[in-house]
């Protein structure tokens, strides 16, 4: 019933497109022209921002617009005939590329420094949310759920995690402990170190439950450095009386 | 009826080879005559494949380059006994060189088309001979 919905909103926004596809029966014939291909669904061609006639870049899949005319968006969107399902989301990630994530930010613990041989705690601060905007010109949600995190560490070890880790504190364990997200340098040193992390989109239009969009959109956060130092020139050069927040303070 | 899964495959290749020589062919035409569909495909596929033809001729379109497959497997092999057997195999369908033009010879192809796509092919010889009755995308992650 969702879709019928979709349908009737994208035939009375844009009612002269409709005819420009070649939507009417369930046929494959929009395999060559959208690469949509049915599995028992209607193809309907909804286009936005264009001519009524369609337009085009010629043969390919290489991005672009016709010639003349503000550029095309071409969508097939596939209405159920029967009972099956809405199967794969017909949105894809180049059609909510107005659509921007907010960046995840990383913290460490100790914050900026570390002792080799220790474990150091790296987490991230990011969660689901919804943003608000426009795709086939109805205001519609992008929900992005954080779902990797790719950690680069500066003395060239790596990890690909899912989950963003939390602090010491939070996770009820000690400082210096081992964590999920945790990390152990081996040799003293700087180190810059990068997070990527990857949120899984998932779109709807109003009134209608969110569709997963398949892939991922991959966002660095913030950069951090860290100071690697020898445990005994860490501990003798703080003083708690002076920097309460050094190690073992 | 097939003595291996490689037989099978072997088969399900050269009628879907078959079917595509034959599509293009159609479409280079401007989809003028499709019911020699009937020679490659039942059911549910000979349908979508008629009711497309008759579409893009009606307005007037005609393609320009062959649509190519490639990296074909077998999925499931089948036997019903009594001689039917159903092969389903995937297989990446390649539109790379393929236009579709209007009247003018201006490219109707949208340029978010896809050149690779997923498909999932089911193949029976309930009629006699072995035809392809079902031709879908893969909804599953691309494998081309």
């Amino acid at each position: 019933m969702v879709w019928h919905k979709l349908l009737l909103i994208l035939a009375l926004a844009v009612p002269t497109l409709l005819g420009a596809g070649l939507g009417g029966g369930c046929a494959s014939a929009s395999e060559l022209t959208t690469g949509c291909i049915n599995g028992g669904g209607v193809d309907v061609i909804a286009t936005s921002g264009g001519p009524g006639s369609p337009g085009g870049s010629g043969s390919g899949a290489s991005g672009g617009s016709a010639a003349s005319g503000p550029p095309v968006i071409w969508k097939c969107l596939q209405v159920t005939c029967g009972s099956e399902s809405p199967g794969a989301a017909p949105i894809t990630l180049s059609d909510i590329a107005s659509f921007r994530p907010n960046p995840g930010v990383q913290y460490m613990q100790p914050d900026g420094w570390t002792v080799p041989g220790l474990d150091t705690n790296f987490y991230a601060v990011t969660d689901v949310h919804v943003v608000d905007g426009t795709l086939l010109g109805q205001p519609a949600s992008v929900r992005f759920t954080p779902v990797g995190f790719h950690w680069t560490y500066g003395d060239g070890k790596a990890a690909n995690l899912p989950t963003k880790g939390a602090t010491w504190q939070t996770l009820g364990v000690g400082e210096f402990d081992s964590t999920p997200t945790s990390h152990i340098y081996a040799n003293e040193g700087e180190y810059t170190i990068r997070l990527v992390i990857d949120f899984a989109p998932a779109y709807r239009f109003a009134g209608s439950p969110f569709y997963p969009i398949a892939g991922v959109i991959p966002l660095p956060a913030n950069d951090l450095h860290i100071t690697v130092d020898g445990a005994k020139t860490v501990l003798v050069e703080h003083d708690c009386a002076v920097n309460p927040t050094g190690p073992g303070c | 009826m097939f003595a291996s899964e490689e037989d099978a495959l072997a088969a399900a290749e050269e009628l879907y080879g078959e079917y595509q020589v034959f599509s293009n062919a159609l479409g280079q035409s401007g989809w003028a005559d499709p019911t020699g569909f009937q020679e490659y495909l039942s059911g549910d596929a000979l349908e979508d494949e008629l009711d497309g033809a008759e579409a893009l001729n009606s307005k007037g379109y005609r393609q320009v380059g062959d649509t190519t497959f490639d990296t074909t497997s077998v999925q499931q092999l089948a036997d019903f006994g009594s001689g039917t057997v159903e092969i389903t195999i995937y297989l990446c369908s390649d539109v790379t060189a393929v236009d579709v033009v209007d009247r003018d010879g201006i490219s109707i192809v949208s340029a978010a088309r896809p050149a690779r796509q997923s498909l999932e092919v089911t193949m029976n010889d309930s009629e006699g001979s072995l035809k392809i009755n079902r031709r879908d995308a893969w909804s599953g992650t691309s494998f081309c």
